[in-house]
């Protein structure tokens, strides 16, 4: 299993509702991934990163993990999620 | 940080002495005039328990090294800065409703690069003093008031020369140990939610105001300190039987009380500023600065949820897709999203202070809250026009609930077949208390005087405008020599 983390950015006036994106990126990837949020001193696989719009510059750099995955839009829920699906 | 349960718990402890309509209010955690106000507040420790709005809601103190919520943080960089204000936006958009916690923050900030100046200066020992103070309220989480408007008396006198001495609040006894105050602080938003009042002087002073150059904090049930709860409109609706539609908002609020300071020691590790007339104006100046930046914030996130009503209205009534109906919501958008630029542009051009914490562009803040004065009352106006007169004759919530006239009420402000008339009467009581009820007094009046009535941000303008260098700009152009 992947192990996988998830930080949002702070939701000041976000375009899509990015509790349920997660939801939809973590149900679709149950089989291959584990999601949790991020705790310090931990390695992860692939650290998701879900913006409310695109105004956000933040990487969370202080967060260990291989690869970095940005989710923007509601739009791009499938196509993160076959992305990461290819880390597996 | 405290949860949001353990924050409502804690004020229980609390033994304010507070009176509203003619009583003493004994348990003002559920009061039903009060309660919304706090749940407002709490909303700030509830978000910040929240993964998805962690980022903006804490930071990480520079004091303890520790995660803090963000409401009691001394601003490190103009990240952070920035990040206030959308914090600010947020909360504005989840209560639509003043939340009340910026005011002790915006007061820490000013004090915290005060406090170091003053001690650079005149070899005192206030920035200990202060942080030792902001460290205990970083550890435990603290919600701290910031009160800065004295009552003010005759506009034209200065403290001391006030007929009543009182009408600045000043020491009046001193001793080893520390001071007396006696005095008074209106409008204070938040305060019967707050375990610690910061107090800071209210205008600039001169020489023989030195009794009145006074900042420290104390607890807010402090022995001497009398609470009376100001009014607001529509107010009592939220103790009728049937107080759901008609109060608009039913779970969010803000309030203000007038705060009275009878004689009321202050032990010496606790006072930041004391005689020290000189930097009574920094403390001032710093304060409104932060202020009037968090108003680009928190006005902007309560103006998208009143644009968002007004959509809504629009939808139920059948008349989304008229051209003019669109027009509007463009406008209000328009005014709201400048606003929030403001506090964005003040925040990204700011600068680090002596102390190390970032103060924002003085200037631009003051621009800011200038737009504050004025935009929100033309959403407001706007968001009136669209939602039509049914906003304020439609009937009570009780004869909607009487079978006697229910069924005609269903029938006869319906808009939209599919939609509940319920879910109309809804909106347009919301945006009723946004623009003219209890929470108009947040988004109205608290624009136009909060943090400084518009003409003291002109002052500010008008001192930092840079004018002579316009003029030679001007000059070099016309060839003039």
């Amino acid at each position: 299993m992947l192990r996988c983390t998830v930080k949002f950015c702070g939701g000041c006036n976000p375009r899509y509702d990015r509790g349920a994106a997660y939801q939809a990126v973590r149900s679709s990837l149950s089989d291959v991934a584990q999601f949790s949020y991020p705790e310090d001193g931990t390695h992860y696989d692939a650290l998701l990163i879900i913006r409310g719009c695109t105004g956000c510059p933040y990487l969370y750099e202080d967060i260990d993990a291989d690869r970095r995955f940005l989710l923007v839009s509601a739009d791009e829920i499938p196509s993160v999620t076959e992305q990461i699906r290819l880390l597996a | 940080m405290m949860t949001k349960d353990q924050y409502i718990e804690s004020l229980r402890k609390l033994h304010l002495n507070l009176y509203s309509f003619g009583e003493k209010v004994e348990n003002p955690v559920d009061n039903a005039i009060i309660r919304p106000s706090l749940n407002s507040f709490a909303a700030t420790y509830e978000l910040a328990e929240d993964p998805q709005y962690e980022d903006l809601m804490t930071a990480t103190s520079n004091l303890t090294g520790k995660k803090i919520n963000r409401f009691t943080h001394l601003h490190q960089s103009t990240d952070d800065l920035i990040k206030k204000v959308k914090m600010q936006r947020l909360l504005g958009q989840k209560t639509a409703a003043c939340f009340q916690r910026c005011v002790g923050m915006d007061a820490s900030n000013a004090v915290y690069s005060t406090t170091y100046e003053t001690d650079e200066a005149c070899g005192t020992h206030y920035f200990d003093n202060f942080v030792k103070f902001w460290t205990d309220v970083q550890e435990n989480d603290w919600a701290v008031d910031g009160a800065m408007t004295d009552v003010k008396g005759d506009r034209s006198l200065s403290p001391s020369k006030q007929a009543d001495p009182d009408l600045f609040l000043h020491v009046v006894e001193r001793t080893a140990d520390g001071v007396y105050v006696t005095g008074a602080k209106a409008h204070q938003t938040g305060y019967i939610n707050s375990h610690y009042v910061l107090v800071m002087p209210t205008i600039s002073m001169r020489e023989g105001d030195e009794d009145y150059a006074i900042s420290f904090a104390c607890p807010t049930d402090a022995e001497g300190i009398t609470l009376i709860l100001g009014r607001q409109s529509c107010d009592t609706r939220k103790t009728e039987e049937y107080n759901d539609i008609d109060v608009g908002n039913k779970v969010y609020g803000g309030h203000e009380v007038l705060v009275i300071f009878d004689h009321v020691f202050i032990p010496n590790e606790m006072i930041f500023l004391n005689g020290e007339v000189q930097f009574a104006g920094m403390m001032v100046e710093r304060f409104a600065g932060y202020h009037r930046q968090s108003y680009g914030g928190c006005k902007v996130g309560v103006g998208d949820v009143l644009i968002g009503a007004t959509a809504l209205a629009g939808d139920m009534a059948g008349s989304a897709k008229a051209s003019h109906v669109k027009d509007k919501l463009i406008e209000m958008t328009h005014l709201n999203e400048t606003l929030y630029c403001c506090g964005i542009a003040c925040s990204s051009q700011g600068t680090k202070t002596k102390s190390g914490n970032y103060l924002i562009d003085l200037l631009l803040a003051n621009v800011c809250k200038q737009n504050v004065t004025r935009f929100p009352y033309e959403i407001a106006r706007l968001a009136q026009d669209l939602a039509g007169g049914l906003m304020v004759t439609q009937p009570s919530e009780a004869d909607y609930r009487n079978p006697a006239t229910h069924d005609y009420i269903e029938k006869y402000l319906k808009g939209v077949a599919s939609v509940p008339t319920e879910d109309r009467m809804r909106v347009l009581r919301l945006i009723e208390n946004m623009t003219m009820g209890t929470a108009a007094v947040g988004y109205l009046p608290e624009s136009m005087h909060g943090a400084g009535s518009p003409q003291a941000q002109r002052i500010m303008i008008a001192r930092q405008s840079n004018l002579e260098m316009k003029k030679e700009l001007a000059k070099k152009i016309a060839r003039i020599k």
